[in-house]
């Protein structure tokens, strides 16, 4: 395993609520953590803390906002003698606040002239590095929600410090965070005007969908579900809650085209966002989905819905217009289809009912929904904190391995997490719409809004495997079947879960 | 003309050639591999025309699933072509999954259509993209695995 990824999984539990003589008891958890297997974070070990009262007494540095740093450097200087020089060297400028933790960090590196004089030797325990960067991004969390902002904006600039001697995934992650809690810390307020950022953000997503797997595993589960809801059905409607360039349904209308018997009329209704700009991103897709179809001989139609928020549509918006049905007999069936959208709604309270009374009154034959499992919703900042940590840390190590072919994707989906990471961090209230829950709870609400549970077949679950069968590094992901529903995630770690809902009774 | 002449006597005497009957030539295209048959397309004009015949792919793609169905080769040739639909997708998934033989059963309707699937989101891309950007979906089919 990668030693960087190792990093995040070092017991914490040790260390907290023990000693009174500092934030981190850092000589004991570093020489447990010496023979310590990968364990995964004990989060029940995170309680509120006290601000630190004093330190050890051995601590040279009498600035008090170093505090932090007192006893981890007591702990360091115990264990280590020769340490990377170069931490002292690249300390900040002007900034005499952020050198000196530095400085006390690796203590023997300064102030003791033997060890200067002596030939350098860079050692750079990345692993050593690694751990202290977690705590203090935790550290700084823990600031942050008590309020501290002083204390915390330091121990942001030493986390950037810390990353920059890291590599891979766990640079980046730390860096997107340290970054999301600087806007917290310093208010830096709107964070950005979404609505002029759309075709960004539309390419972003692009370069999400073809560097991983999460997209196409989402698109893929739910047109399976949707293909086995409609056998047999001549009419067919798809109502998608968030089209943007329609990457699902090339795939979906191939296969209703090679149905025995011949396809049936397919009728979707892509709905998005509000734009400022002129152009008419749904109409170009919509058209582009219409050439497709008409190359493989699908009967299609299009309607494009602009709505700021899935709250405002209401049934009869997104039923067929009466005159339709009235050509044929055969009556149309619906699907309702949802990815990544759900989730958005729990920032207004109210809303979330209110879709899911708006998708229950249409009745749709299946409803389709993908989320991220992810446990960041609650109330206590650092929960929140350390639970995004660990998911996007996941994430970023997923994203990792990819050629020189597919660099700009894997920097660019980077970008797309990133701005996931700043709201779920930085954001509060309505703004913060990246509001993760896991598919237990996505199951409880659903379940209680009127539905049940259409279990997602074996089809799904092979075409699935076979499709991250094929992605470079495809051992590391794993999908797993849960109850009916089908997860995808790295390694140990579920990342996205699809489910599939019929009405209920 | 004496040397042409001396060489087509030469033939005759030789018996067949491999250009003279183009069917022929193509059944027997039709039982390379994927690369060869790529290859094969440079060999002089008569080849490129035959390896670039819609059939030989079709053969080679149902070496691996069957693609046979009348419903299916409208389809196909609706988003592309075999040769595409090879090059693009049946030919890098059966490199990465490492299959060897032709598959049946339940796997291979999976395998046929999730290729299916994928072959149409490339089509998808391709249309309207106006030179933009290149369509890449199928990029990480190209990207090569570290088999370390």
């Amino acid at each position: 395993m990668d030693p960087n990824f190792s990093a995040f999984h070092m017991p914490l539990a040790p260390m907290f609520g023990q000693s009174s003589s500092g934030f981190f008891d850092t000589s004991e958890n570093l020489a447990s953590t010496e023979s310590s297997t990968v364990a995964s974070i004990d989060l029940s070990a995170l309680p509120s803390r006290k601000k630190p009262r004093g330190y050890d007494s051995g601590n040279s540095n009498q600035d008090n906002d170093c505090a932090m740093y007192g006893s981890m450097k007591n702990g360091l200087r115990d264990r280590k003698r020769m340490r990377n020089s170069s931490f002292s060297s690249s300390s900040r400028g002007g900034d005499r606040q952020a050198a000196n933790p530095v400085g006390s960090m690796m203590p023997n590196s300064v102030r003791d002239p033997e060890v200067s004089s002596a030939t350098p030797v860079v050692i750079i325990d990345t692993q050593e590095v690694g751990i202290h960067l977690v705590h203090a991004l935790m550290a700084c969390a823990e600031m942050v929600q008590e309020e501290n902002y002083r204390t915390a904006g330091i121990l942001v600039k030493q986390i950037l410090v810390l990353a920059s001697s890291q590599g891979g995934a766990m640079r980046k992650v730390a860096e997107y965070f340290a970054e999301a809690l600087a806007r917290r810390i310093y208010r830096l307020h709107p964070l950005r005007d979404r609505s002029l950022d759309s075709a960004f953000s539309d390419a972003l997503q692009m370069h999400f969908y073809e560097s991983c797997p999460y997209l196409k595993f989402a698109h893929f589960t739910a047109n399976q579900a949707i293909l086995e809801a409609f056998t047999g059905c001549r009419r067919l409607h798809v109502i998608d809650f968030s089209l943007n360039q329609g990457m699902q349904w090339p795939a979906l209308m191939q296969a209703l085209a090679l149905r025995p018997g011949g396809p049936p009329s397919f009728r979707l209704t892509g709905i998005g966002p509000t734009h400022t700009d002129n152009t008419d991103t749904l109409q170009q897709v919509g058209y582009k989905l219409a050439q497709l179809a008409e190359n493989i001989h699908v009967d299609f139609e299009f309607r494009g819905l602009v709505a700021g928020s899935l709250a405002d549509l209401e049934p009869y918006i997104l039923e067929s217009p009466p005159s339709a049905n009235e050509e044929s007999e055969e009556p149309e069936v619906v699907a309702i289809n949802s990815i990544f959208e759900l989730h958005r709604l729990l920032a207004r309270p109210g809303d979330l009912e209110k879709v899911l009374a708006t998708v229950r009154a249409v009745k749709p034959r299946i409803f389709t929904v993908v989320e991220q499992e992810s446990n960041d919703n609650t109330g206590p900042f650092i929960e929140r904190f350390t639970e995004a940590l660990h998911y996007y840390s996941t994430m970023f190590d997923s994203l990792e391995g990819v050629t020189s072919e597919g660099q700009q994707d894997q920097v660019m989906s980077e970008v797309y997490l990133g701005q996931q990471i700043c709201n779920v961090v930085a954001c509060e209230g309505e703004e913060r719409t990246e509001r993760h829950e896991t598919l237990v709870q996505w199951c409880g609400r659903i379940v209680g809004a009127g539905f049940e549970l259409e279990h997602l077949g074996s089809n799904a679950f092979k075409q699935a495997s076979m499709l991250l069968a094929l992605f470079a590094g495809g051992d590391g992901y794993r999908v797993e079947e849960k109850e009916g529903c089908l997860t995808l995630g790295w390694h140990t770690r579920p990342l996205i879960a699809t489910s599939a809902w019929r009405l209920a009774g | 003309m004496g040397t042409v002449q001396g060489e087509g006597e030469h033939d005759k005497a030789r018996g067949y050639h491999i250009n003279d009957n183009a069917d022929l030539l193509a059944e027997i295209l039709a039982r390379l591999d994927g690369r060869s048959l790529a290859a094969a397309a440079s060999v002089c004009c008569l080849w490129r025309a035959v390896s670039s015949k819609e059939s030989v792919w079709e053969a080679l793609c149902n070496r691996h699933v069957s693609y046979a169905s009348n419903g299916t080769r409208a389809v196909v040739a609706a988003l592309g072509g075999y040769r595409r639909l090879y090059c693009r997708c049946v030919g890098p998934i059966a490199d990465r999954l490492l299959v060897t033989g032709r598959e049946t059963g339940p796997t291979a309707a999976v395998r046929l259509s999730l290729s299916m699937s994928l072959f149409s989101i490339d089509c998808y891309e391709r249309l309207v993209v106006g030179g933009r950007q290149s369509p890449s979906s199928l990029l990480f089919l190209r990207n090569t695995v570290d088999v370390s």
